[in-house]
């Protein structure tokens, strides 16, 4: 038996306010861009949580962000997969905004990279 | 004066029984004779007066189709081949890899003469016939399925290939007789966003022509919902042409 893993890129669009906005997404063989921006109209927290390999430019995870527009941006390193079983395994960055470091979620966003037997 | 002559012994007789025999290969796979199948498995079996064992054959015709091997060497009519050439398995019917002109079945066969251990000497009563019921191998299903990763933008519809899931794949398809596949089967659904052939959602279990697929009818439709980036999955089995056997 055979297995398809499908690796669907995230929704890129027009930036809206108090929400996270995919940018760009770009995938090559040994690495995957990404750009993301938040507008926010209020004091706002973000924080992110990421697998190894993935970097993110722009600020740092569990930051106030004044109202306004912040920019960031990502790389994600591809390797060999070392899981024999789907030979896929995939990097994961978990962002979420909040409208304060206890408080509610405002909104979230996932952006991934499969990794194949292809070696880099 | 009356002499009398007495005969003090008598020469050994030569073998008085030989038969006819068949025996079962398939094409590509070659047959090694054991000494039973020139002398117990006959019908009628061999026999000798004296009882005496077999010591050697002769091949008097060659089969229609194959060739007879004696030290992975072929031979020709005529030939004598040894009872210790048979009993070390050093003779051996060659079949071709594939049954001639696509006849499924064939019964070729080729006849010999038995010599005994006692007299050394052919039974001179005619041909022992050993017929070759060559069949052909049973097909068998793909050996290898791999795995595959697509990689798509948010909102595209991806339209799948025979590609896919065949020579895309890690390791590529293969089958042990070189048969193109032929049919996916999709065995699990991806878990978000719907897997449609033709438009229609797809079934677990339901096969579809690789040629269908190439045709541009089983896609993927992900959920516009989800904004975030997504790795979704889904299972599928490969049938070749020769077999229509999916794997395992």
């Amino acid at each position: 038996m055979g297995t398809i893993t499908m690796s669907v890129g995230p929704q890129l669009g027009e930036s809206v306010d108090n929400e996270i906005n995919a940018t760009s997404f770009v995938e090559s063989t040994c690495t995957t861009t990404f750009g993301f921006d938040v507008i926010v109209t209020t004091d706002s927290w973000i924080e992110w949580s990421a697998s190894s390999g993935v970097t993110v430019t722009g600020g740092v995870s569990g930051e106030t962000l004044s109202a306004g527009t912040h920019s960031y941006t990502g790389t994600v390193v591809g390797f060999k997969s070392f899981d024999a079983t789907q030979n896929t395994v995939t990097s994961n960055l978990f962002i979420k905004l909040k409208d304060s470091q206890a408080g509610a979620t405002l909104d979230n966003l996932t952006i991934s990279r499969v990794h194949s037997t292809q070696n880099c | 004066m009356l002499y009398t002559i007495t005969n003090s012994g008598s020469a050994n007789s030569r073998p008085s029984q030989i038969g006819a025999n068949t025996v079962a290969t398939t094409y590509g796979t070659s047959y090694v004779f054991t000494l039973a199948d020139f002398t117990t498995g006959t019908t009628p079996p061999y026999a000798d007066p004296e009882d005496d064992a077999l010591s050697y054959i002769k091949v008097l015709t060659l089969p229609s189709q194959g060739e007879l091997h004696v030290n992975d060497v072929a031979i020709s009519a005529n030939t004598i081949v040894s009872v210790g050439v048979i009993s070390t398995g050093n003779f051996k019917l060659v079949p071709p890899a594939t049954a001639p002109g696509g006849l499924a079945e064939l019964v070729p066969s080729f006849t010999f003469d038995c010599a005994d251990a006692g007299s050394n000497q052919l039974s001179g009563l005619g041909a022992g016939v050993m017929s070759l019921s060559l069949t052909s191998a049973a097909n068998s299903a793909p050996s290898t399925v791999g795995d595959n990763t697509v990689l798509f933008g948010y909102g595209v519809t991806k339209v799948f290939s025979a590609a896919d899931f065949t020579t895309n794949t890690t390791p590529a398809y293969s089958d042990p007789e070189g048969n193109a596949a032929y049919k996916v089967k999709i065995t699990s659904l991806p878990s978000s966003g719907s897997l449609t052939f033709n438009g229609s959602p797809v079934l677990i279990n339901q096969e579809i022509l690789l040629s269908a697929v190439d045709s541009g009818y089983l896609t993927f439709n992900q959920d516009l919902a989800v904004k975030s980036s997504q790795t979704i999955t889904f299972d599928f089995s490969i049938s070749d042409v020769g077999s229509e056997q999916f794997t395992s």
